[in-house]
This record gives C-alpha cells, structure tokens and sequence, in this order.
C-alpha cells in the first residue's frame, strides 16, 4: 500500500468528480491544498467507524456529509432510551434497534451517493483483522479502554491509521496513531486504564471530540495541514482549557517496537 | 512516606514546569491531594466533584494502581488522564 506524507494510504482507483459532486462538496473543495484532489480521495476511501455511540454517530455523520465514500460501521449493541442524549443518529423510534442499522438508514439518507457497511459484530482478537481489512483509516468510537487495545494492536498489524478518541464528563481527548511512525496506544498507556464504571457524559463532548477525530481524519487522506500524530490533544469543558501533550515512543512497546524496526520509522 | 509523583506535562504550566514533585501521603489518594494541595489549579483537570476524577489513571513504580492503593518510600507515582467513554 503507498502512503501518503502523512501516512494515510492513498487512493488506487482514479475518481473523476461530477459536475454535481463539484457542486456539492465545492465548499471544501475551495480550501486551499484540499481542492478536486482532496475530494477525490475521500471518495475513493475506505474509513471504518468503530462503535456507533456517541462518538462514532457523530463521526459517520460527518464523514457522509463530506463524502468519504465508503463508510463501514462496527457495534454490536441495541439502541437504549439512555443513549439518546448523545447518540444523535439513533432516536425514540429506534430503541432496540441494532444501532448499525438504525445509523445505516440515517446516513443513506445524508448521501445517498457513498457506500455505508454495517457490520453489526463486537470486536474481538479472532474478527478484528477481517474487520478492519482494506480500511484506510480507522476511528475509535468506542467505549473502553480493553477494546480499544485490541483495534490498536490490529491497526498497527496492518499498519492502518488508528484516530483514538476518549471522553468522559465535559472532557474528551484525541490522537492520531500512524503504525511505525507514531508512539501506539500501548506506547501511550502501558497499563490498561481502570474502567470508568458508568461515564457522566453530555452529548456535545463527543460531539466536539468527533468533530476533531474527522478532521484528523480528512487531512489524513487528502494529505494536507497538520495531524496529531504524535501528540495527545485533550480538551476541558469544565474550563474551557484546550492542552497539548508530546507523546513518546515506547522503544520496548510489545505492540509496535518490532514494526519500527522493519519500517525504520522514526519521524517522532 | 516520601513518594514521587509524575506530572503528565500537559499540566506543567500549573506546577511551575516541575516535571515530577516529592509529596507525602500513604496512600495515592493522599499523594495526589497533597500534590493539589501545593499547586492548587491541578484540580481543574484531576478532580470532578472534590475527588479525582475517574479518567485519572495512576500507576506506581510502573504497575497499575488505584487511588486506594498504599504507597512505600521512594515509590514513584504516574498520573495520566485516560478518557474511556464514546
């Protein structure tokens, strides 16, 4: 697979946008080093949404709308009324509802021009390779830390681009892993982080986190701006505190130490 | 009980740009409290509702602890933020 500079696989198949498609993204396709070219790369990408809560609602939303075009959605649970605080593609209708399908209905409906796959399975060491087969990035959804390790050990695997996203109360926090360039989650935390019992939550840190998680995203795959690859954003609604931390490679990592030494990376 | 805690450095700017603080306290609760203590704004991102947060993930001398665990001289705390939720 050839990356891009920033690590993101680009796209093999050539996509000649329509005069309708100009029209519609041309207000992202004006930004400057985004252009036709971005857009064609979004289209012609693969991004795995993984978890459909309150992050990964919000997250697939957003890349509908800006034409990613083939959006694959993994959960395996139901919707509850206790989710629709924040889950915003799910709604009163869809309780008990698997929460692939109630989301797949919804973002059809955004564009009905892409691709959306829902794979309505829990993620596990036995399915997760097959999962995340062919994806060009991958975006954490999700809701604990046990999961996340085993898509983070599956993303540096197969050397897929891995954006974490965390929330909790009014606090949320995200990075972008790029497997054998970047420190991986078992670099960022080498001890499974407790898990945090019931998450107080309001539906617009997720919102926000997200929001930072498909940008991350969309630079990933046009290839423009900066990304967080190497570097843990955290934001603080209590406060309204945005912070920044460096994170460092693990040269005894016992997730990704070995593909940095077949791939030589060392950008950070 | 001396014990060294390790500041994560997006909370630098709030211990002076210290990097790790000598505290006293016999267990970790006790630590982070005295930490708090002398550089009060440390609550704005470590503690909810006057405890420390649930997010706060702690580890002593490398191994994975909680906020009850008791702590030896010269042991070395580590304080990271880790938000599971989504």
């Amino acid at each position: 697979m050839e990356y891009s500079q920033s690590g993101a696989s680009i796209c093999k198949e050539p996509i000649v946008l329509s005069d309708n498609e100009l029209y519609r993204y041309g207000r992202q396709i004006i930004y400057p080093g985004f252009g036709e070219k971005g857009q064609e790369k979004l289209q012609s990408s693969n991004v795995l949404v993984v978890g459909v809560g309150g992050l990964g609602c919000a997250v697939s939303i957003y890349l509908a709308y800006a034409g990613v075009g083939h959006i694959t959605i993994v959960d395996d649970d139901a919707v509850e009324l206790s989710n629709l605080n924040r889950q915003i593609l799910h709604w009163e209708q869809d309780i008990g509802k698997n929460k692939t399908a109630s989301a797949a209905v919804k973002l059809r409906k955004i564009n009905s021009s892409i691709k959306i796959t829902p794979v309505c399975r829990h993620i596990t060491e036995r399915n997760v390779d097959d999962i995340i087969k062919g994806a060009d990035a991958v975006i954490d959804g999700l809701d604990n830390f046990e999961t996340r390790f085993v898509l983070n050990r599956a993303c540096v695997r197969n050397r897929a681009p891995f954006i974490y996203g965390g929330v909790n109360g009014l606090l949320g926090q995200v990075t972008t892993i790029v497997p054998g360039e970047t420190p991986c989650l078992a670099c960022i935390y080498p001890t499974l982080p407790e898990a945090e019992g019931t998450i107080p939550v309001f539906g617009v840190t997720p919102a926000l986190v997200a929001s930072l998680q498909v940008m991350e995203a969309i630079k990933l795959i046009a290839g423009f701006g900066e990304t967080l690859e190497g570097r843990m954003l955290y934001f603080n609604g209590e406060t309204m505190e945005f912070a920044y931390e460096d994170l460092a490679k693990d040269p005894k990592c016992s997730v990704c130490s070995a593909i940095r030494l077949r791939s030589g990376g060392n950008r950070r | 009980m001396s014990v060294r805690v390790i500041i994560p450095s997006l909370l630098y700017k709030y211990t002076a740009n210290s990097e790790a603080v000598e505290v006293d306290g016999a267990t970790v609760q006790e630590c982070i409290d005295a930490l708090r203590n002398r550089y009060p704004e440390l609550e704005r991102w470590l503690y909810r509702g006057g405890k420390v947060a649930t997010y706060v993930h702690i580890g002593i001398n490398n191994r994975k602890a909680s906020v009850d665990d008791r702590v030896s001289d010269g042991d070395e705390v580590k304080v990271m933020l880790a938000t599971g939720g989504g």
